[in-house]
């Protein structure tokens, strides 16, 4: 996994390139969402310094924003018919990961007679669905691609500027910790477990498994362990395990270890995150995106039965695309 | 009210902001996706942040077990 940043001067290269091509300029331009939006006020800027260097005034250029809903489908700004019919169209976007978005856009578009209809972005994912007609920078699948900003957000273990979350930090168990109390939480199933248990999983599962503790100062506050196997042509890490001290709940160490999870999977390229959720809390997991995958799992001794859940992490999981 | 290039010259906001644009369904923060996250729930989308405070607060309810047998 690469962070690619594109500052302003490299993005206005590009976009002066295209300023350049797009001769005649699209009559039409839909940008996509957010990032289509801002991509289309700096291309607005190159196809005006453009026109002045040619002592031409700036074209006439209709702009139809497109938003994308809940079911991933395009909303128009404004009636499309009334609109998209004879013209030259150019969408617009920052970034194209599945290529599924650009694809729609692209289809509700043609629905309405363009006389023509062009493509760009900036970003392009190299496994998308959908080349554009032009794009600047092609990344890899697992790539983060960052342009015109003035920072970049950093990966952290804290829940975000709301947050007056103490400060934390990760550690890899090891023996230095294998004697140490564990963390009871009224799961047997994770109670009955001891930090010994766990190294000696992490040992014999050829580093496909590992735990971290949550520590704040020296006191453990919380754990995760991690999993990442190949199944079939997908690449997947399962949350085994996630636990806060009952006596530490509320500080938000739940969701940054959920986080750290996602950032990990991200970065072995794994293309979904799975874990077992138990039968109570199936639907809850749903509505936070994960979706069950065949089978389940039953512990008699402690009467709890789970069920496997995923949620992509990748936009090309095999099983999730779309 | 139809946008034209001149007006993006003149006001590059009437593109940036528009009434349709998709917020945090908890925080209300304009999402975007390198930046803020933006992450599908029942309730709508929402940023990271929330996301993973509030999935965060039922893995601290009931935590994440594998229902592995371990050694011995």
């Amino acid at each position: 996994m690469k962070t690619i940043f594109i500052g302003r001067e490299e993005v206005h290269a590009y976009l002066a390139d295209l300023a350049h091509r797009l001769e005649p300029v699209p009559s039409l331009w839909c940008p996509i969402t957010h990032s289509g939006r801002e991509i289309a006020v700096h291309i607005a800027q190159e196809v005006e310094k453009v026109a002045k260097a040619k002592g031409e005034s700036v074209p006439n250029v209709r702009i139809l924003p497109i938003e994308i809903d809940d079911q991933h489908q395009p909303v128009f700004e404004e009636r499309p018919e009334d609109v998209i019919p004879y013209q030259s169209v150019l969408l617009l976007d920052g970034a194209i990961h599945s290529g599924m978005t650009m694809a729609r856009c692209a289809a509700a578009v043609l629905k309405h007679r363009p006389s023509s209809v062009a493509s760009y972005s900036v970003v392009l994912k190299r496994r998308s669905v959908f080349i554009p007609t032009l794009w600047g920078v092609m990344t890899d699948e697992t790539d983060r691609a960052h342009f015109l900003l003035n920072k970049i957000p950093n990966n952290r273990l804290n829940a975000g500027a709301k947050s007056s979350q103490p400060h934390v930090h990760l550690r890899r168990l090891d023996e230095s910790r294998s004697k140490a109390p564990t963390i009871k939480c009224d799961v047997p199933s994770i109670d009955r477990v001891t930090w010994g248990d766990r190294l000696w999983e992490m040992a014999t599962s050829d580093g496909a498994t590992t735990t971290y503790l949550l520590e704040r100062s020296e006191t453990v506050v919380g754990f995760l362990t991690l999993h990442v196997e190949d199944r079939g042509a997908a690449r997947v890490m399962t949350v085994l395990e996630v636990a806060v001290d009952p006596s530490e709940k509320d500080k938000g160490y739940g969701g940054l270890l959920l986080r750290f999870a996602d950032t990990m999977a991200r970065q072995a390229e794994c293309d979904a995150v799975r874990l077992n959720a138990i039968e109570e809390k199936v639907p809850m997991y749903e509505k936070f995106g994960y979706h069950r995958v065949a089978g389940s799992l039953v512990l008699p001794l402690e009467d709890e039965r789970y069920y496997p859940m995923e949620r992509r992490v990748l936009y090309h999981h095999p099983d999730l695309r779309g | 009210m139809p946008i034209y290039l001149a007006d993006v010259l003149k006001n590059p906001d009437v593109l940036r902001h528009p009434a349709t644009e998709h917020k945090c369904c908890t925080c209300g923060v304009p999402l975007q996706e390198t930046i803020t996250g933006k992450r599908k729930t029942s309730g709508g989308f929402a940023c990271s942040d929330c996301y993973y405070e509030l999935l965060g607060r039922e893995v601290e309810e009931r935590p994440l077990s594998s229902g592995g047998v371990r050694r011995g």
